[in-house]
Order: C-alpha cells, then sequence, then structure tokens
C-alpha cells in the first residue's frame, strides 16, 4: 500500500525570506511530522527537516516552491508548513523611522 | 612584579551598567592544531565527537531558555545553531572524515569548511553572512573536544570577562551566576553577543582595540562602565570610587526618571508640551502608558499591511484603530496613512525594482498611486475617529496637489459609508508630515490646508545632508543637529505658527534629550519618541525653561563645526543636572 502524497505550490510571503532566524521553526514544525516533507524550488529539492539544506535552498521572498509530504500526516504536514510559510512574520526591530 | 595601575580602554559600551571585578582572561580560537601524531581509533574519534555535539548542544538548550524572556530574536539564533548541530547534513560528512580515519577536531574543521563555502556561494547577503555563525558552531565544538580553556572556565564570582573576542557559544559556557562584566578587543554592537549581554542585563564594552599582553598573566581587577564605553584595568581607588559614584548615579537616574514618567511633560517654567510615543504595531502600547506616554505621536500603520498574503480588509483595520484610540482612553492618537515603498513592498501588489527607492513611489505617493487600497484605510480610519480622538497624518507630502488629492479621496470614502450607512467623522483632523526640504520650504501654502504638521526629522536630515544614515561610507555625515536641519525645522515651526496650526516632530531628534530640547526651544509643541526615551525627555524637559531652550535653540543653529551643537546642548544640560540615559 502506498502512502499518501500531498503537494501544493506555496509563494513565500515573509517580507525577510527565510533567514536563519525562521528557518529554525520551520524545520522543527517539519520534523514534528512523521512525513517526509520536501520543499522544491526551480527544480532543487531540500528535505525540510535539514536547516542546512532549506538554507542552502536559498529561499527568498515573492519566490514559489513546491511544498511535498509523503506519509500517513502528508495533508497536515502540508498544510502546516504552507500557512508557516505564508504566516505573518513578526516585524523585525524597527530603525527608529519615522 | 609591579602591576600596571588605571590602564584605561576606550570602547563601544553595548549593554549598560557598571561592574568591578577579577579579570578572566579568555583565550580565543589558538587552537593547537590537533594533528595527532598516534593515529586514533575511529570509534573513539566518532564517541568524542558525540560527546562535544551533546555538551554544545546542553549549553546552547541552557543559553536558549535563559534569553528566550528577554530576547526571542536572539533566542532564535541559538535554536538554529542547535538545529545545525542536530542535522544530519552537518553530521553526517563529520562521521564520514572519522570513519575514513581523520581526527575528530580535523573532521569538524573540514566539514564545517565545507558548509562555509556553500554559504558563502549564496545570493542573499545576509544568508552569506551566516556563514560567520557555522564559524562559531565549530569553534565551540572543537573547544568541547579539546577541552579547551574558556571552556567551563573556573570563574571566580564577579568575574569580567576579557578577550580578544567573544562569541555566543563561548558565552554560553559560562556559569552565568558568576559574570558580572565583558569586554572584548573587537566586535560591535549588534554582534550577537551584544544582543546577549543586553538580555542578560551584563555590563559590556565592544572594540577596545589589542589588549595589554600582560592582562593574560597574573591577577587583575578590571572596571567596565558599560554605558560610556569605558574600561579601566587595575583602578586606582580613586578610579574605583569615581566608577562606585557613576554605578549609583546611573541607579539613582533610573529612579529619578521612573517618576518623571509619572509627570506631564512641561518645562521647568512650567510650559507644557506633550510627550508622546512612536508605536510600529498594537502590542506596546501598555508598555509606552506605563513609561508616560501622553498619546501616540505616530503610528506606523504598516503593521497591518506588511508580511500577510492579502491586504487587510475596512473591518479589520477599523476594529484595530478603534481599540488603539479606546486604550488610550482619550489621549490623542495620530495615526500615519500607509507608508511604503520600494524598501517595503507589499506582497499583494505588483512590485517594481525601482533605481532609487529613496526618491521613488513611496509615501503619500504610493496610497495616490493605489487608491483602491488607501480608500478602505481612509473609510476604517473615517469610522474610528467617531469613537476615538484620532488624528490622520499623511507621510512625505510635498505639494498642494497630493493635499487636495486626499481630501478628494476623503470626500469620496466619505461618500461610499454614507452609502452604506456607516458613522464616521468627516471633521477629523488631517496632519501632514514634513520630511523633504520642499515641504519645509513651503509649509506656510501647505499648513493652510492642513490641521497639523509633524516633522519628520530622519528623513528630513537625509534628504536635506543628501545623506543615507544605512551606508557606512557616509553614515557619519549623518547630522541631525547641522545648521541646515535646525534652519528648517525652525521654518517649519515659524511658517505653521503664522497660519495658527501646530507643530510636532516624531523623529529620533526628539527622543533624544538634546534634541527635546532643541525642539522645543525652536517652538515644537509636541514630541514623540520610542516609548523606552519618554521619561529621559520628560526629565530633560522638566529642568530647563522655555526660555532657556530658546537661547541654546539660537545658539546651536550658529555651531557648524561637526557635533558641536550637540556637544554644546549636551553641555548645558549637564549643567542642569540633567540624566542621559
Amino acid at each position: 500500500m502506498t502512502e499518501p502524497v500531498v503537494e501544493r505550490q506555496v509563494e513565500i510571503g515573509k517580507v525577510s525570506g527565510l533567514h536563519l532566524r525562521p528557518v529554525s521553526e520551520l524545520v522543527e514544525l517539519a520534523k514534528s511530522f512523521s512525513s517526509q516533507i520536501i520543499l522544491e524550488k526551480e527544480g532543487r529539492t531540500a528535505e525540510a527537516d535539514s536547516i542546512i539544506a532549506v538554507l542552502s535552498l536559498g529561499v527568498e521572498q515573492g519566490c514559489t516552491i513546491t511544498v511535498r509530504a509523503r506519509g500517513s500526516d502528508a495533508a497536515q504536514a502540508v498544510e502546516a508548513i504552507s500557512s508557516f510559510l505564508q504566516e505573518k512574520q513578526e516585524q523585525c526591530s524597527d530603525h527608529g523611522e519615522d | 612584579m609591579e602591576k600596571t595601575k588605571g590602564v584605561i580602554l576606550r570602547g563601544t559600551g553595548v549593554s549598560a551598567g557598571v561592574a568591578l571585578g577579577p579579570l578572566q582572561y579568555v583565550s580565543p580560537g589558538k587552537r593547537s592544531s590537533s594533528r595527532q601524531k598516534t593515529p586514533r581509533d575511529p570509534e573513539e574519534e566518532k564517541a568524542r565527537f558525540q560527546q562535544a555535539l551533546q555538551a554544545v548542544h546542553l549549553e546552547l538548550d541552557v543559553l536558549i531558555a535563559r534569553i528566550r524572556e528577554h530576547d526571542r530574536e536572539a533566542a532564535n539564533i541559538f535554536r538554529a545553531y542547535r538545529a545545525i548541530l542536530e542535522d544530519p547534513a552537518f553530521t553526517g560528512p563529520v562521521m564520514k572524515k572519522i570513519e575514513g580515519g581523520i581526527p575528530a577536531g580535523e573532521a569538524v574543521e573540514k566539514a564545517a569548511g565545507e558548509l562555509v563555502e556553500t554559504f558563502e556561494k549564496l545570493e542573499d547577503p545576509y544568508l552569506r553572512a551566516r556563514a560567520k555563525d557555522i564559524q562559531d558552531l565549530r569553534e565551540r565544538l572543537l573547544a568541547s573536544l579539546e577541552q579547551r580553556p574558556g571552556d567551563g572556565l573556573d570563574l571566580k564570582p564577579g568575574s569580567i570577562l576579557v578577550a580578544p573576542e567573544l562569541t555566543p557559544t563561548m558565552l554560553a559556557g559560562c556559569d552565568p551566576e558568576q559574570l558580572a562584566g565583558i569586554v572584548t578587543a573587537g566586535g560591535g554592537a549588534s554582534d550577537h553577543t551584544a544582543i546577549l549581554c543586553r538580555s542578560l542585563g551584563l555590563p559590556a564594552v565592544v572594540g577596545v582595540g589589542p589588549l595589554p599582553a600582560w592582562v593574560r598573566k597574573g591577577s587583575h581587577t578590571v572596571a567596565v562602565d558599560g554605558a560610556s564605553g569605558i574600561v579601566i584595568i587595575n583602578p586606582s581607588p580613586g578610579q574605583q570610587k569615581k566608577l562606585q559614584a557613576r554605578q549609583s548615579q546611573w541607579r539613582a537616574a533610573r529612579e529619578l526618571v521612573k517618576k518623571a514618567a509619572a509627570r506631564e511633560g512641561a518645562t521647568a517654567d512650567g510650559v507644557r508640551l506633550r510627550v508622546s510615543a512612536n508605536l510600529g504595531g498594537d502590542r506596546d502600547l501598555p508598555l509606552a502608558l506605563s513609561l508616560g506616554a501622553e498619546g501616540i505621536g505616530l503610528l506606523r500603520s504598516e503593521f497591518l499591511f506588511l508580511d500577510r498574503p492579502e491586504a487587510p480588509g475596512e473591518e479589520e483595520q477599523y476594529r484595530c484603530y478603534l481599540k488603539l484610540a479606546r486604550d488610550l482612553d482619550g489621549r490623542p492618537l495620530t495615526i500615519r496613512t500607509l507608508d511604503v515603498g520600494g524598501d517595503k513592498p507589499l506582497n499583494y501588489l505588483e512590485r517594481r525594482r525601482e533605481a532609487n527607492p529613496f526618491l521613488g513611489l513611496r509615501g503619500i505617493r504610493f496610497c495616490l498611486e493605489h487608491e483602491e487600497l488607501f480608500l478602505i484605510q481612509l473609510r476604517a480610519l473615517l469610522r474610528a475617529a467617531v469613537q476615538g480622538n484620532i488624528k490622520l497624518l499623511l507621510p512625505m507630502v510635498a505639494d498642494l496637489e497630493e493635499l487636495a488629492e486626499v481630501r478628494r479621496l476623503m470626500k469620496m470614502a466619505a461618500d461610499q459609508l454614507r452609502r452604506s450607512r456607516k458613522d464616521y467623522n468627516e471633521k477629523v483632523p488631517l496632519g501632514i508630515m514634513v520630511e523633504t526640504p520642499a515641504a519645509a520650504l513651503t509649509v506656510e501654502r501647505l499648513a493652510e490646508q492642513c490641521d497639523f504638521v509633524s516633522i519628520g526629522t530622519n528623513d528630513l536630515v537625509a534628504y536635506t545632508l543628501a545623506v543615507d544614515r544605512t551606508n557606512r561610507a557616509v553614515s557619519h555625515l549623518y547630522r541631525p543637529f547641522h545648521p541646515a536641519v535646525i534652519g528648517l525645522i525652525k521654518k517649519v515651526v515659524d511658517g505653521a505658527g503664522e497660519r495658527g496650526i501646530k507643530a510636532s516632530c516624531c523623529g529620533d531628534l526628539a527622543g533624544s534629550p538634546a534634541g527635546a530640547v532643541l525642539l522645543a526651544g525652536l517652538g515644537v509643541e509636541e514630541l514623540s519618541m520610542a516609548p523606552a526615551q519618554v521619561p529621559w525627555v520628560k526629565h530633560a524637559l522638566s529642568r530647563v525653561s522655555l526660555q532657556e531652550a530658546r537661547a541654546w535653540s539660537r545658539e546651536a543653529a550658529e555651531l557648524y563645526g561637526n557635533g558641536e551643537a550637540e556637544k554644546f546642548l549636551l553641555a548645558q544640560l549637564k549643567a542642569r543636572s540633567v540624566m542621559l540615559p
């Protein structure tokens, strides 16, 4: 019996892209699912539970990536990861602008 | 051997506070390059590596737990470090190398080196800079592997760490109970270590320059003043006394200033000035009020628009503005309409690449270009203004046509609301932010068409002196106390005054005691600043009469030398016993 594979295209909504900070949260989130989760950008892939792989993927704001999960909780995994990527990120500290 | 006494080092204070204690020197990564002569057993090396991994992991756990409450951003950085340690993409290559017969230390160096290379190849400059974080982690692992000093140091209570360089993980290895302060030869204010010290409340001075060689031997005491950036090794009794005085002064200043927060903003001779806060979101209002803010002089409404897949609707905005106004309990709330441009793109609008975003489609221009979006905000504001003491502030207005356009759109918004039978306040006060030389020089005409003006000194300084504050090559030329800037501010205040309009200021200048007093002297009637600055500004104003402030502003306006005007003002403040943050 094959495990379900769920896939979704997501546009990266955060202003600051995937930097070292939020990536750790993404990875922790990915690890919480039993499914194997892959992020794909322009033909290159990265396992979502490897912080180094995700960082090396070089994801930036505005780019579209594919979230793909395989496993018993694939649907929840894709949902959670997609929401995370599109979620409102807390503001970066102000530089004292007007 | 005679101890060298009273040696003064000067650096950048990155974490305020005064500390005096035994000097503990920490060696940096001067590793005995572990070229083992005797080949080691790969299984043994693997075990050593695992141990080092665990040790560093634990240190990070402790670190994260400690700072999570104070500084989420710093905590996230260390969570990322921890994730790297757990990542097979890192540990895998190390293990492989060890299995291939390479000692653990060398394996870590090589694997980390390869990772660093990968990071340095990335396009994103922020990510490229993170290669430094990998190096930090590598050092930490190597230190753990080799049990180097700087690792589980036997710290005497109240020790002050002195090192050429201190990385966050080195800091993590120390017992926080025993640490009283930090001094480093290198480093800067926005380094992770500095952030960490601030979170931990540890006085810290960085960038003091090369440390005298003799500090590594013998025992010394050292004093650190994290505010002024001064470090004294083996301070004389006289110097120690001064430092202790500084310490008590610092504590007293905080107390005094707390009291000032509770009073109204006014000069020594009782002339009222409203001291308000700038907010970038809806979460810091309680903090601002607790620090004595008498209103919100600038609500940057961008927080509602950024970092989301679609624009905020009228209802959502309305409820947010209304809640803020209600929580302010009658104090004025000045909401600046959406101020975005090339550097703060919105995900749901087409992005344009601008060659000069600073001179491009931003401020009011942006909103006039996106009418539909602007109308939604205007409707929400007009509705909220019924029940709340709300004022509207338009960013970067430079000519009358822009104002006329806004009025036209406000009328349209009002019509739309009337048709849907929603209550609105058409008499909501409308003001403009004066941020360009053009606006400053023609303020009389602009003032005829609005209800108040707010001087945005941050951008005004930049446009007037043609300096990008974030450009290191020229940032020293960014001078808010430049006579040209003072002259323009005066012009705005006088010009608006001729039309019976009040001028306020919401830039960084308003939040510094010297700047606040200058502005008061120039006739500005409301100052708005970061919440933390409110008590300090109230305190400074309370020590100076308006007459004095006026005289000082006149004099400061004539001081052309770099930094002279500010120095002059600070000297006057010191003479009035004004405590400075």
